[in-house]
């Protein structure tokens, strides 16, 4: 039973290393097994799956709201009209 | 040819300067560093215009080209070694604290992470404080996680990258997402 037990610090380090290079089957069923009986670790797990959307989804320009910034325009346009 | 560059430089400006900034100040959470990024983003792009396809949208070029100068920022500030191995420690500290000695949690999470919480990231609120907390994250542990969700890099060219192990790699990201963790139950009040 022992060779089936898991810290939750390794647990959630474990849930991670899955998302990277998959864990061997062993593994994956010691993982599960815990998930299974432990709840903080199931809200770790969903946790890290929203924060995983959260970095894919951020990744467009139009995910993110306009500041206007008429000073660093002006900035740009005359240090080009210099560089041309 | 150049008067023809220059309107079209000017155009660009004018047309996406706001959006790029907004960007990178999104990326760097500092008003000057992002105008740094954008205003060398426009000089870059306008020595090597003639890179630029004229069957690719304007925008996506030089978002592409301000991307690389953001990761190249935070490769730089990588590299302030004491400043990140200090920031490192204390972070790796805090995260500690979520654990017992046996690796059991410490205490139960504030922040939920259920199915319903998806909805989260359509709250404005919620986004600001992530990023505000993406933004305090140790130098190294936010190029790892910029390196993997923005630019898709394979985990082995991040671990040469970063010169860690792959398991160096895991444990980085796994440290990042519990201080994530740990500073969104501090500033999020459901």
């Amino acid at each position: 039973m022992s060779l089936l037990k898991l810290s939750c610090k390794k647990a959630t380090e474990m849930v991670e290393q899955d998302k990277i290079v998959s864990l061997s089957l062993v593994d994956r069923l010691k993982l599960k097994l815990h998930i299974s009986v432990c709840k903080a670790c199931k809200v770790y797990q969903k946790q890290s799956d929203l924060l995983d959307t959260f970095f894919s989804k951020s990744k467009d320009l139009d995910d993110i709201p306009t500041e206007e910034n008429p000073q660093l325009k002006n900035k740009i346009l005359k240090q080009l009209d210099e560089n041309h | 040819m150049n008067k023809n560059i220059n309107n079209q430089f000017t155009e660009w400006v004018n047309l996406y300067s706001d959006k790029l900034y907004s960007w990178a100040l999104h990326k760097t959470s500092n008003k000057e560093i992002a105008e740094d990024l954008v205003q060398e983003t426009f000089l870059a792009a306008f020595k090597s215009v003639s890179n630029f396809k004229n069957d690719s949208q304007p925008h996506t070029w030089l978002f592409s080209i301000l991307n690389n100068k953001i990761i190249d920022y935070y490769r730089k500030s990588a590299k302030n070694i004491e400043q990140s191995i200090e920031d490192e420690a204390i972070s790796l500290k805090s995260t500690n604290s979520l654990f017992d000695n046996n690796g059991n949690w410490e205490r139960t999470s504030t922040f939920s992470g259920e199915s319903s919480d998806e909805h989260l990231l359509d709250n404005q609120d919620f986004n600001l404080i992530l990023q505000n907390c993406i933004g305090k994250l140790p130098v190294n542990w936010k190029l790892a996680i910029e390196l993997k969700y923005q630019q898709d890099i394979k985990a082995s060219e991040i671990c040469k990258e970063l010169n860690i192990t792959s398991s160096n790699y895991w444990q980085m990201i796994h440290r990042a997402k519990l201080q994530l963790k740990i500073c969104i139950e501090k500033n999020w009040n459901i």
